[in-house]
């Protein structure tokens, strides 16, 4: 320790403030001499060299104090001196001296790690520093104080986890201090304070945040270090306006020696004695002397000039766009990096252009209609070239592969000078070519340029596109000025292929039916001039249609047998090779459509030709599509009706009794059907009474007809059946009359519906002839079968009619055993001509009083024709009919 | 007294948007349009809560130095932009609200007009006096 260390900062020298004129807030050397020079702890080595207690007490539990004793006075405990005797000092003096001694003890307690105590004591200062009558002189001293004062607040509230004091308390300080801008030609270094305040609350809470504080979308530090950069951008402003000076007319003088750096930064304020920079000016050269004070305020503009204040502002700005990114706010962050754009403007195009056209994709994006704020491209676009204005436009929104691509470029001199341009280079973003020119001439002159765009198919392969260029000095003439403003930036096109030029027919016969073999012409003509080559047809089913479609529709270009499943929906690529100019092709595809319903088909024809655009040849690729909506239906409608053996209709069969079967085929195809043949195939429950040969064979159905079929069965008793029996299919095989021989038949399978099946206890059936005659004995025979298990006690009547005499058993009791059959025989006698009502036979059942004679007539005759009595002659005749 | 008024689209171009002149436009265009920013995320915010309990009136989008501005969106997602002077005290929470609805109002006869074409910018002089009433009456 150098001799007299202590007491050359030794605050002793002073015990009373009687007659001491503080000569400002705070010594500049205060804090460093508290951080770094005074010792905080004075360590005092003594030589001991007796060893006694060792020796003697060795063993023994006794301690060993020492007592130092000092005969001079104790240092005296700290602040105790503070708050006493200030009653004597004038106002100004006290008010200075209370921010000072606030200030120094909450800076000690912050030492002492005491944060709580710190941050009261910080407050009161702050509220002190405010209270200090602010003139010219003192209020950059009053701003730093208070700056590097909220600095601690600030840091204390976010240490405490409290940010919304700290953000109250920054927003008072900034509201307190905001008007307090002092000198006028200084008004920059109050816009660079202000700036400094900013970025120091943004890190701070950019700090607490890595700390793990969360911060919000509308509360985060990059809205402080926005409102930073702006203020730096003022004090740029200013200091553009206020340091416009000549030359500084004081060259000789020697300013180094009475300003300091006007930098203030006050994370470093700890360690740099400026505290009392506001006097620095005023100190080193005499307060009153105006001369020598505008001397000063010329250095320090001096001094501001050589700032570069865009680094500043670009890396708040910078900070702010990071911060703004985190928090979700892309347009905010849009808006800062179009400022940071302006200000690369001014050094660096690279990076200003960078940036701007970035952000304008993020602008105009957004736009529609034409209708956006005005912020976005328009006023983007003048910054891309600042002296000369480009813009270009493809001549048209397509083009056709084998036309040459017209690329118009307008350039537009701002500046008044004729410019040189030493190169005009475009380059597209998909690599397809580029184009470079020189220019050597004045403004004001429309290049066109054009190439050819040879097989850059948008759709297909990429191909080399070759480039060729063509100069057109155009004459400077008023109708070829075009409006500036008027003209509309297009800035792509669309390569499509050449238009081809065959024509592609479809024969056909709609409506499709289902499961036919549906048969599509496709004749393909060539008009082209030159032979086509690799042509090849895809035709099927359109894509994108109904996914059910896709799977009930096969195609195949083969119509000799029938498609299944594994067939599919689109045939592609088939190649039926080239072409020469006019010829015709023709072929012939087989749709099966397993579904009704319209269905759009796709015949798509490509070729290659070889072409010469502009003394070159190219290859292109050309394609015609053609489609046709094709609706499918039913072939014929099957209507399925059960009869009983008189012809009437049954809701139910009887178990046991024959019943007839009736199919009727409704063709409602538009064209003639050819029905193969037809099959009845019977479920195991029925059994055919006769044969059951196809009655429909070979039959040709026009639109409309109709074609029926009868088939006598019968279906054994088998105990109620729920829901009825099963009858069979019914399968017929057809296909269209104008269809070729080798195309297949097609069965469709009709499912027959279920029949009901009712047993009867008892069945009666009659034997009778067809017709009768006048006067000539018609024998008729009843045949009752019991069909229970039980015997049958059975009463039968018969009704006399007028039509007839009858002879036989008028009324009869019978007894029928089970399963057995009984007869009973009658001899009508026909009285009269014509259809004649017969004598009806009435049958009671006593153990069935549900069986009425409503039931009986089903089975039963209840009339018959009665021929008149013929002469003799006649019937020969009839016979012979 | 609102200092900029702006009417916004579902898709975030503007329908209307005016400005007291003596102040520079494009500053206020920026402002409204940053300002989308936190209508968006608060409209995303709202999105979770049940329709009929929606506030329309999105409160104090975000303060700056000089000016505060105030959100509202319709229930079709239009939105309402209000930047008002920061150093106006007069202007509480409840007068912003009334100044929206009445805002809100108006837009509604703008749509009511048969001639009007959903999604184009607004040409009324009834909406532009009451957007005027407001930028000039103290409410």
């Amino acid at each position: 320790m150098p001799p007299g260390l202590l007491s050359q900062y030794s605050d002793l020298e002073r015990t009373s403030y009687e007659w001491y004129i503080p000569k400002g807030i705070l010594k500049t050397g205060w804090m460093n001499k508290h951080l770094n020079l005074v010792p905080a702890l004075v360590v005092v080595f003594y030589e001991l060299d007796w060893d006694e207690p060792q020796q003697s007490l060795q063993g023994r539990n006794t301690k060993v104090a020492v007592v130092l004793i000092q005969k001079k006075t104790p240092l005296p405990p700290e602040f105790v001196v503070f708050g006493i005797m200030f009653e004597m000092l004038g106002d100004t003096t006290k008010f200075l001296l209370f921010v000072r001694h606030q200030f120094k003890i909450a800076f000690f307690s912050e030492l002492k790690q005491d944060t709580q105590n710190a941050l009261k004591n910080y407050r009161t200062a702050y509220n002190l520093v405010h209270e200090l009558r602010a003139h010219e002189t003192n209020i950059l001293e009053i701003k730093t104080m208070a700056g590097f004062i909220n600095y601690k607040i600030c840091r204390l509230c976010f240490q405490h986890n409290t940010p919304l004091d700290a953000i109250a308390q920054f927003r008072k300080h900034i509201d307190l201090c905001k008007k307090k801008i002092g000198s006028a030609e200084l008004s920059f270094e109050h816009a660079a304070w202000m700036s400094k305040q900013f970025q120091a609350f943004g890190d701070l809470f950019d700090e607490a945040i890595k700390l793990g504080l969360t911060a919000i979308q509308t509360q985060n530090p990059g809205f402080y270090y926005q409102q930073a950069a702006y203020y730096a951008q003022e004090r740029k402003q200013l200091a553009k306006t206020l340091c416009n000076h000549e030359k500084f007319f004081f060259e000789g003088t020697d300013l180094s020696q009475g300003v300091c750096t006007y930098n203030v930064d006050v994370k470093d304020l700890c360690s740099v004695s400026y505290l009392k920079m506001g006097c620095v000016l005023y100190t080193g050269f005499d307060l009153s002397d105006p001369e020598k004070e505008k001397v000063g305020v010329l250095a320090i503009q001096l001094k501001e000039r050589n700032v570069v204040h865009s680094e500043i502002i670009i890396t708040l700005l910078s900070n702010a766009v990071a911060q703004f990114k985190k928090y979700k706010c892309p347009r905010m962050k849009s808006h800062l990096m179009v400022q940071m754009g302006e200000e690369y403007y001014a050094k660096d195009y690279t990076k200003a252009l960078k940036l701007l056209d970035y952000v304008m994709c993020d602008y105009r994006s957004e736009e529609n209609n034409g209708h956006a704020f005005k912020v976005s491209s328009s006023n983007l676009d003048i910054f891309v070239l600042f002296l000369v204005q480009c813009k270009a436009k493809f001549h048209a929104p397509s083009f056709h592969v084998d036309v040459p691509v017209q690329f118009h470029i307008y350039l537009k001199a701002d500046c008044p000078h004729p410019i040189r341009f030493s190169k005009l280079c475009i380059s597209f973003n998909n690599q397809i070519t580029s184009v470079d020119l020189v220019l050597g001439n004045e403004s004001g002159r429309c290049v066109v340029l054009s190439w050819q765009g040879g097989g850059g198919d948008a759709a297909s392969s990429q191909e080399a596109l070759q480039a060729s260029r063509s100069f057109k000095r155009r004459p400077k003439l008023p109708d070829n000025e075009v409006h500036w403003d008027s003209m509309i930036i297009q800035a792509s096109t669309m390569i499509i292929s050449r238009v081809p030029n065959v024509s592609v027919h479809l024969r056909h016969e709609p409506p499709a039916l289902m499961n036919e073999m549906y048969c599509l012409v496709v004749t393909v003509q060539s008009h082209e001039k030159t032979q086509i080559t690799d042509v090849k047809l895809t035709a099927g089913l359109k894509p994108g249609q109904d996914a059910n479609l896709t799977q009930k529709t096969h195609v195949t270009l083969h119509g000799t047998e029938l498609c299944d499943e594994s067939f599919p929906a689109l045939l592609t690529d088939i190649p039926v090779g080239d072409l020469h100019p006019g010829q015709q092709l023709e072929k012939t595809f087989y749709v099966r459509c397993g579904t009704v319903g319209s269905r759009m088909f796709l015949v798509y024809v490509s070729y290659l030709i070889s072409t010469t655009v502009k003394e070159k040849e190219i290859i292109c690729k050309c394609h015609k599509d053609e489609t046709v909506t094709v609706e499918t239906v039913f072939p014929f409608d099957v209507a399925v009706k059960f009869v009983s053996s008189k012809f009437e209709h049954l809701e139910r069969v009887y178990a046991d009794i024959p019943f007839l079967l009736m199919t009727d085929v409704l063709s409602a195809s538009p064209w003639a059907l050819t029905i193969v043949s037809s099959e009845l195939q019977l479920a195991p429950a029925m059994t055919p009474v006769d044969q059951l040969e196809s009655q429909v064979d070979k039959v040709v159905l026009q639109t409309g007809e109709s074609a029926s079929e009868c088939f006598c069965l019968r279906c054994p008793s088998e105990g109620n059946v729920e829901g009825g029996v099963a009858t069979g299919h019914y399968v017929i095989s057809w296909k269209r009359t104008s269809a070729l021989e080798t195309v297949p038949v097609i069965s469709t399978t009709i499912t027959l519906p279920h029949v009901i099946v009712e047993n009867i206890p008892l069945h009666v059936n009659a034997d009778l002839p067809s017709f009768g005659r006048v006067r000539e004995s018609l024998p008729v025979k009843y045949h009752l079968q019991n069909k229970t298990n039980l015997v049958q006690d059975v009463d039968i009547s018969v009704e006399p009619s007028d039509a007839f005499m009858f002879s036989g058993l008028k009324q009869i009791r019978l007894r029928i055993l089970p399963g057995t059959e009984q007869e009973i025989l009658y001899n009508f006698y026909p009285l009269m001509a014509g259809y004649q009502q017969l004598p009806s036979l009435n049958i009671d059942l006593l153990r069935f009083p549900n069986f009425t004679n409503q039931l009986l007539r089903r089975f039963i005759p209840t009339s018959i024709f009665v021929k008149p009595q013929g002469r003799l002659g006649d019937e020969n005749s009839i016979a012979a009919a | 007294m609102a200092v900029c008024i702006a009417v916004i689209a579902k898709e975030n171009y503007p329908l209307y948007i005016r400005s007291i002149p003596t102040e520079n436009e494009l500053k206020f265009h920026y402002m409204v349009h940053t300002s989308l920013d936190v209508v968006d995320e608060k409209i995303s915010a709202l999105g979770k809560a049940l329709v009929d309990q929606r506030e329309l009136y999105l409160g104090l989008l975000y303060p700056t130095e000089d000016h505060k501005v105030y959100g509202y969106v319709t229930n079709s997602k239009v939105k309402f932009v209000m930047v008002v002077d920061s150093s106006n005290t007069a202007l509480r929470d409840n007068e912003i609200r009334s100044m929206f609805r009445k805002l809100h109002n108006s837009y509604t006869d703008v749509m009511c007009n048969p001639f009007y074409n959903p999604g184009d910018r607004i040409h009324s002089r009834a909406f532009d006096s009451t957007v005027t009433s407001m930028m000039t009456q103290v409410c």
